[in-house]
């Protein structure tokens, strides 16, 4: 099992209202799509999620102001595919937690200051994880908890995700 | 939630446990309360609280004056009041419009008034707050006439002398030579209550025993 699969291209894609074409898993094992860019198709879930972004009404306002914060959110989009794809194993999780949760010490959203795709993605990759951790483990993952907490309040971002409680997180600081 | 004085470690300490689990101040995006709290950290040194820095870094890439919301000091601040209205910033134009609000100027001056009123409570509720107080830790050397003083009798003189704020503590003899002792004694006072000087009067003033008193040593607590 990955976590970068059709549904969640899906569910990004209807935060982008960008139709994700014609979404089927190639012979490979690698995620495609034939309908996003004209007569091409498009291997690969990170390829995917920034043609899908390229489409949408505001590439900046996804991908990063400048270039630099663009090379950024393609790092992150990247490590979501090599790294959080693969959170579905507890061992993986908490090493990835443990990551994000350094990443996110010194700035709100993945990326820093801005709210890119990278923290879409990640949100919808890391909700299936994040709504199973203890009250403990929120805690110690408290940067990811107060920037899942942050993302999850956007309703277009969130759809139909459960929201995750993080009421009682002061508790256990 | 409320937060102390941004000026002090401790309000910081708080602001960072605030910040710990919100990216922001009020609600989920920047809104004119971070820029309240931002403006009223102002230069302060943010120490090693990386909640705070965070914060601070993310706001201050902000065009403050951009950010939505009405700008007053955030509930966590203890404030409810709104700042005095932007009036100021208005252009000078506005003044040839209409006056719609006749009242202004007697509102404004209720307003100040209620200010007045709330900050006197204000100030009022902190007086009452009880402070600090500090105390010091003192070592006392007591010295003899000679080897036939009654080290004793002397300790029993000098424990004798009680104060407001004043408490002995241990106390020990420590050979100054030729079979002279000297009695080293440890006493915590209220920096307030007791002044020093009279205590080591009161105790020269055993004038059969004592020939000089000396502050080993002197900390604050």
């Amino acid at each position: 099992m990955v976590l970068c699969s059709v549904e969640c291209v899906q569910r990004v894609s209807q935060y982008l209202r960008i139709p994700p074409g014609n979404l089927y898993m190639s012979e490979n094992n690698i995620l495609a799509s034939d309908d996003i860019l004209p007569n091409q198709c498009v291997e690969g879930f990170s390829a995917i999620v920034q043609a899908l972004i390229m489409n949408s009404t505001s590439p900046a306002r996804h991908l990063g102001s400048d270039t630099e914060k663009q090379a950024l959110t393609r790092q992150w989009l990247e490590y979501a595919v090599l790294r959080i794809n693969y959170a579905d194993n507890a061992l993986n999780s908490k090493r990835i937690l443990r990551d994000l949760n350094d990443a996110l010490k010194s700035s709100p959203y993945i990326t820093g200051t801005e709210m890119t795709l990278a923290d879409v993605v990640s949100y919808h990759l890391l909700h299936g994880i994040v709504k199973d951790l203890s009250q403990q483990e929120k805690a110690q993952y408290v940067n990811i908890s107060r920037w899942f907490d942050n993302i999850q309040q956007d309703d277009e971002i969130r759809q139909k995700l459960q929201l995750v409680n993080f009421d009682l997180l002061n508790l256990y600081l | 939630m409320a937060i102390g004085d941004l000026k002090t470690d401790k309000g910081l300490k708080e602001l960072n446990r605030f910040l710990a689990d919100r990216s922001y101040i009020e609600g989920w995006q920047p809104s004119q309360a971070d820029v309240a709290v931002f403006e009223a950290l102002g230069n302060a040194a943010l120490g090693s609280n990386p909640h705070v820095q965070r914060w601070y870094t993310h706001i201050k890439s902000y065009e403050h004056k951009s950010l939505p919301g009405v700008k007053k000091v955030p509930s966590i601040l203890g404030g409810t009041e709104t700042a005095p209205p932007p009036k100021a910033a208005k252009p000078a134009d506005d003044d040839d419009d209409v006056d719609l609000f006749g009242s202004d100027e007697e509102e404004d001056a209720e307003a100040a008034k209620v200010r007045e009123e709330r900050l006197k409570a204000y100030a009022e509720k902190k007086s009452k707050k009880p402070t600090l107080i500090a105390k010091s830790s003192i070592v006392l050397d007591v010295k003899p006439w000679d080897d036939e003083t009654d080290m004793k009798e002397m300790e029993k003189h000098v424990r004798s002398i009680s104060m407001d704020g004043l408490v002995w503590g241990a106390s020990k003899l420590v050979p100054v030579g030729y079979g002279i002792n000297k009695l080293q004694i440890m006493c915590v006072v209220e920096d307030d209550k007791v002044s020093v000087d009279l205590l080591v009067e009161e105790i020269q003033n055993f004038e059969d025993f004592v020939q000089s008193v000396d502050i080993a040593a002197f900390n604050k607590i």
